[in-house]
């Protein structure tokens, strides 16, 4: 398989505080693959700066063999057509009603029409288990839960090649968390699409993830597949997956 | 002691600078975005709606209240001099060349800016605006440039009430408490009232509207730290644009005077 993303020595800082350094990241097409690290490591300054919100100090980003640091905004305008982003909170824009939330890309970038727009936010509220009636609804009347589930089915609207998840699960009940992640395995695989999530969530983790990497104070320590994980003897993946106090990993 | 003291000045210098360089590229690309065509007309005329129409009772009361004052106040001044039949041209033009841009602006600034610093510092801390990107939608070509268009455009049509409106406070005051002869009062107004007059504190008005939208937008976009960090973005955006307002005042008066 392709190499689909492909990240090298990334570093970020903000101010004299480094959140990234040496950040490396290769995720093949059509991998789930999972970010894991507790608060703080960097999960989401590295994934804010795969889609362009966060710019690097240094260090290379290839999405399909292109380095998007040295595109121009125009050809990163192009590869941002290839993303879909499931945010932490959702992120829907609250002025909208749920059908013009999920069909925005496509509204505003290809001219779709409102009788269209709103057939495709049926059918993708249809496809993370919503009905009709929610598709007029306005983000502030919906619960956690649906919120997440509206924010899958915007990201996966225009039939993206690679999704991001932030936190996907994160505040969710232990039954939700199981619905999203059996939701976003199932549109993934539909789409063929490749996924990059993170998470510190590790039954969530073993739900979706082809491929881990462990990010620990801004550097990847660790990186194999799901059967690889158990067996890692590495200390600091095997205290953060069983959740110990015991370890490297000092709680601050 | 010397080296700590030069060493926060230096800091503070740094920071200053540095936010101003933001601020003017932020501004620099809000006013190129202004004119990227098409322009996302929906949010346009939401925008016009909410800025113009919207403030319309607020701006009007203002004009009718600083009218009727000024009336009254010229009155108490120039009948120690016998010189009541000035008051007409005092209230028009001033309420054409300051009070209806002036107080219209800093109105607009409490009641738009406000808002509009508050919906995008939201969007912000709610990473809407992220969202926006993700969907490869330029949050200055959907959020600002509508919002400062909009604003440039309604300020000046929202003096234009205000001019009349005051006016009108200041003639109502005139002939109905202070006795003054309606036709007389009007004739008096248009008769020193120049097209010039109107047109300067439209002017006015359009810079101020564009100043406002600018600093609103500026302050909202670049907002962190949840509720709290959007309260002070809000405080921050009042604030900087009636000071704005104030500078600008005196710069365009002296252009136009």
């Amino acid at each position: 398989m392709s190499i689909k993303i492909n990240v090298k020595n990334l570093k970020k800082s903000f101010g004299k505080h480094t959140v990234l350094k040496d950040f490396d990241l290769s995720v093949k097409k059509g991998e789930s693959h999972v970010i894991l690290g507790g608060s703080g490591s960097g999960k989401s300054v590295s994934l804010k700066c795969i889609i362009g919100l966060l710019k690097p100090d240094s260090g290379i980003i290839e999405i399909d063999g292109h380095d998007t640091q040295k595109m121009s905004a125009k050809e990163f305008e192009a590869i941002l057509r290839k993303f879909g982003m499931l945010f932490q909170g959702g992120a829907l824009f609250d002025s909208l009603p749920v059908w013009e939330n999920i069909s925005f890309s496509l509204i505003n970038n290809q001219g779709m029409g409102k009788r269209q727009a709103i057939d495709l936010a049926v059918e993708k509220l249809a496809s993370v288990g919503l009905g009709e009636d929610v598709a007029y609804k306005y983000p502030a009347e919906l619960s956690g839960g649906m919120k997440k589930r509206v924010s899958l089915a915007r990201a996966i609207a225009p039939n993206p090649e690679i999704l991001f998840f932030d936190e996907p699960t994160a505040g969710l009940d232990p039954i939700m968390c199981t619905t999203i992640d059996s939701l976003i395995t199932k549109c993934s695989k539909e789409l063929g699409a490749t996924t990059v999530t993170i998470t510190h969530d590790i039954a969530s983790l073993r739900r979706i993830a082809d491929t881990v990497s462990m990010l620990y104070k801004g550097e990847v320590i660790w990186t194999g597949s799901l059967k690889e994980m158990d067996k890692s003897k590495n200390a600091y993946l095997q205290q953060f997956i069983h959740g110990s106090t015991d370890g490297p990993i000092k709680a601050s | 002691m010397v080296i700590h003291t030069l060493a926060a000045v230096g800091s503070h210098t740094i920071g200053f600078l540095s936010t101003f360089g933001r601020a003017f590229i932020f501004c620099f690309y809000a006013t190129l975005a202004c004119f990227h065509w098409p322009l996302k007309l929906k949010e346009f005329f939401r925008q016009l709606y909410q800025i113009g129409y919207l403030s319309l009772p607020v701006i009007g009361l203002t004009a009718i209240f600083s009218g009727m004052v000024l009336a009254l106040q010229s009155y108490t001044g120039f009948s120690r001099f016998s010189a009541e039949s000035a008051i007409s041209s005092v209230v028009a033009l001033s309420i054409t060349r300051e009070l209806g841009p002036v107080l219209g602006g800093l109105m607009v600034a409490g009641r738009v800016g406000a808002a509009m610093a508050a919906e995008i510092g939201t969007m912000r801390v709610s990473e809407q605006i992220d969202a926006l990107v993700t969907l490869s939608t330029n949050p200055m070509r959907y959020l600002v440039a509508p919002r400062v268009l909009a604003c440039t455009i309604a300020l000046p049509l929202l003096v234009l009430c205000a001019d009349a409106i005051g006016i009108f406070g200041g003639y109502a005051v005139a002939v109905y408490k202070l006795d003054f002869n309606s036709a007389t009062y009007i004739d008096q107004t248009f008769q020193f009232l120049k097209q010039e007059d109107v047109v300067s504190g439209l002017i006015k008005a359009c810079v101020f509207g564009y100043l406002i939208a600018l600093m609103s937008c500026y302050q909202g976009y670049v907002s962190r730290g949840g509720a709290q960090g959007v309260g002070q973005a809000t405080t921050r955006a009042v604030v900087l644009s009636s000071v704005l307002i104030l500078i600008f005042n005196y710069i365009l008066t002296a252009m136009l005077f």
